[in-house]
């Protein structure tokens, strides 16, 4: 084995158990070809951050992030923070030649995630946004079939996102100033994913919680694709009862996939070929074969893998092209691909507070507001 | 507008399964235009009067009869249907044949093969039509397993899988009803729900030769009902005064079956299994592909044929009008819109009227009794004895039969 690849991670929400316990597989399950290293954590405050480190075995813990990413024994920075300091502790690493994961969303909004995306590429280092999703192997062999060709052109994209984390009086998790549109940006993501582009957005928002940051809880937007198309996202979380109802679907000109994140490991393919013989119907596939994508590092078929692999997938490809010096694969979420979510974020924002359709065009090209204005 | 033909029915009893045979022959003219033979619901016979007066103003039929005796002697009586509890259905089947009528009776056709053998054979000797009220089999999900198997599509069955959980028996509470006691329902769980467990097993597999089994009775005592407590669960029927009653039948069973074509079979039923409400589920393994049907999501069933690895496993095939016996159910005339419980009783009574208007016998009818009373027999045996018993099926033939022979 070479050198260490040594990690610095920043934040010590519950995100970061997630990206820790991956790091953590990744020295025994589809090894890489460095160990690695926790060298470093940073957390808000000592008793937030001496727990976190201890658990997930990192050698040091500070509250100063950015004693992490100037620590000379760090080569890779976890950025897990708040939102609202992405930008900031990843221009820095990025300042300092060092290659970045930063989890979704890249930042509060497109200037934000522009600036990232321009930083990356002036330091010519890999950078990769946590939408984590895209590492499911579900997810990965739909991606896969779409890119095939099989089920052809979509012709509608339908996502949705509800969870109840929010409802009630007395909400299971603390908010803080996240907005369900960027919040939920993984359904966002997926429709690129997915091969689609969007082109305008219709959307509605609402506040439906007490107290509070004034953001969207929930939101509807309705989508023209470019090549004409259309898709349809929807996102809560006050919708009592759900608690990952996460439901890709990916209708096209030649067959259809869906997804649900609430039962995972299985991804529904439709083919209209399979109607001739009076079998058609949905194929309710159990993605854990050795030939699905990731599955060659797990188990037998049928021993099937949870969400928590997803991080030790995305790792696995992030830390490989560094290691081994290439680009990132195209399934990896660039920062390309975090500003790409933001543009579409910040449409849906836009067209909801506006109450007009809004091209993507248009927000690309609109200039960023003066500070203080 | 031509003169159809009608058939007379005579309903005997007025309990939960009379009302579904009312209802599905209240809808089958509307269902199936063309059936030669269109019913006409003539009389309702139950010891039960406020019963019996209930469900002939809610199926309009023409008369209440407060003797199934006078049913059998009417001229405008063709079909006797038998909804009796089991043990008492058998007087009815034997006095419908003697006075030539036609008939149907609900399963389980007796309590035994040999019970039932002599319904049988007094049909046969009388030259009437006799259909068993094994409904499942006329799913048309069920319908469509059996035709992939007949094609060969799944290869040589190797095994199945059915199961029927219920547990509306769950309630210590639930009143010893007639479900209960061996006197008159001839046995308990095995010889009700499981019934149509082999019926189906029989319908797509064929023959059971051999089984091993289990019988378990979960609730030794239930309060006494109350008079006039009828339905499975006889809410609130319980009457605290009467005390309570010896349950002498099984709540729940199991058998490994042996099928002739070298298969094997794992039946079970149970009215005891909680959260399960009216759970049958079937899943058939062959060579080459499997198929699966769940009674909770009737129209629709999964197969698993050989194809693109990638993309290998189960598929959810909704029923559509192409499959068989579905077109006339699915009244939208598209898949997606759903049939229901009730459709594969309308779809057995369209079989029941097509056989007496083409003279044959229906599919099924009191052989597929003695066969299935057969298998539940060598059940009873082989947990009582917790030796594998062979399945005896008595003679089928009537003696006058055997004598013209």
């Amino acid at each position: 084995m070479g050198e260490p690849i040594r990690i610095g991670i920043l934040g010590a929400g519950w995100i970061t158990r997630a990206h820790g316990h991956a790091l953590h597989t990744l020295n025994h399950v589809g090894r890489l070809g460095r160990p690695i290293r926790l060298t470093a954590l940073a957390a808000r405050t000592r008793e937030r951050g001496e727990p976190m480190a201890r658990d997930l075995g990192v050698e040091r813990y500070t509250t100063d992030w950015a004693e992490v990413v100037e620590d000379p024994q760090v080569d890779v920075v976890a950025v897990l923070l708040g939102e609202t300091v992405h930008r900031e502790a990843t221009e820095a690493a990025l300042a300092l030649g060092k290659p970045v994961l930063c989890e979704k969303p890249l930042a509060r909004d497109r200037f934000g995630a522009r600036a990232m995306l321009e930083a990356a590429q002036r330091a010519g280092v890999h950078a990769a946004v946590g939408f984590n999703y895209r590492y499911m192997p579900a997810m990965r062999l739909a991606r896969q079939i779409v890119d095939s060709g099989r089920l052809g052109r979509c012709l509608h994209y339908r996502a949705v996102y509800l969870q109840d984390h929010a409802a009630g009086t007395n909400p299971s998790r603390r908010q803080n100033e996240s907005r369900a549109v960027t919040d939920y940006g993984h359904i966002v993501d997926f429709l690129r994913y997915l091969g689609n582009e969007a082109e305008a957005v219709q959307a509605t928002s609402a506040k439906l919680t007490q107290g509070g940051a004034d953001v969207e809880d929930a939101y509807v937007a309705a989508i023209d694709l470019r090549g004409g198309g259309i898709a349809s996202l929807e996102a809560s979380r006050v919708a009592w009862g759900w608690k990952g109802r996460q439901v890709i679907e990916f209708n096209g000109t030649d067959g259809s996939l869906w997804w649900d994140m609430e039962d995972l490991n299985r991804l529904h393919v439709f083919y209209p070929g399979d109607e001739a013989d009076g079998t058609g119907g949905f194929r309710d596939i159990l993605v854990s074969q050795p030939d699905h994508p990731f599955m060659d590092m797990w188990w037998p078929p049928g021993h099937t893998v949870g969400w928590e692999h997803s991080f030790a997938h995305e790792w696995r490809d992030f830390l490989s092209a560094i290691i081994e010096d290439r680009p990132l694969p195209p399934e990896q979420a660039s920062f390309e691909d975090g500003y790409q979510a933001a543009l579409l974020c910040d449409a849906i924002v836009a067209s909801a507070a506006e109450g007009r359709r809004v091209t993507i065009d248009e927000i690309t090209a609109a200039p960023e507001p003066a500070a203080g204005s | 507008m031509t003169e159809r033909r009608s058939i007379g029915i005579g309903m005997v009893g007025a309990g939960t399964m009379a009302g579904a045979h009312s209802h599905a022959l209240r809808l089958l003219s509307a269902l199936y235009p063309d059936l030669p033979l269109h019913p006409r619901l003539v009389a309702v016979a139950d010891v039960n009067d406020q019963l019996a007066t209930r469900l002939a103003d809610r199926f309009e039929y023409e008369r209440v009869e407060s003797d199934w005796r006078r049913l059998v002697d009417a001229s405008d009586v063709d079909v006797i249907v038998a909804c009796l509890p089991p043990v008492l259905n058998h007087e009815v089947v034997l006095g419908a044949a003697a006075g030539r009528k036609n008939v149907v009776s609900e399963k389980p056709l007796a309590e035994s093969a040999e019970r039932a053998a002599e319904l049988l054979r007094a049909c046969r000797a009388a030259g009437v039509f006799h259909g068993l009220g094994a409904a499942y089999r006329w799913t048309p999900a069920l319908r469509s397993i059996r035709e992939l198997i007949e094609r060969g599509e799944l290869g040589e069955v190797r095994s199945l899988r059915a199961s029927f959980l219920l547990d509306y028996g769950a309630d210590p509470d639930v009143p010893l009803l007639w479900r209960f006691q061996r006197a008159l329902a001839g046995g308990g769980i095995a010889i009700d729900t499981g019934y149509h467990v082999v019926d189906c097993a029989r319908f797509l597999v064929g023959e059971i030769e051999a089984v091993q089994a289990v019988t378990v009775t979960a609730i030794a005592e239930r309060p006494l009902p109350a008079a006039g407590a009828i339905g499975n669960r006889g809410a609130g029927a319980g009457s605290a005064e009467r005390g309570r009653g010896t349950v002498d039948v099984e709540d729940a069973a199991a058998a490994i079956v042996s099928f002739a074509g070298g298969a094997y079979g794992v039946l079970e039923t149970s009215r005891v299994a909680i959260g399960k409400r009216v759970a049958l589920e079937i899943d058939v393994f062959g060579s080459t592909g499997s198929a699966a049907w769940n009674l909770e999501r009737p129209d629709e069933y999964r197969v698993s044929l050989p194809g693109d690895p990638l993309t290998f496993g189960y598929r959810r095939v909704l029923v559509s009008p192409a499959h068989p016996g579905a077109a006339q159910l699915l009244i939208a005339g598209t898949d997606g819109t759903g049939i229901g419980w009730l459709g594969q009783v309308c779809a057995m009574w369209a079989e029941f009227l097509t056989a007496i208007a083409e003279g044959r016998q229906a599919h099924a009818d009191f052989e597929d009794g003695v066969r299935a009373n057969a298998v539940i027999d060598a059940i009873y045996a082989a947990a009582a004895t917790g030796a594998r018993t062979a399945v005896a099926v008595p003679s089928l033939t009537s003696e006058q039969e055997v004598a013209r022979a």
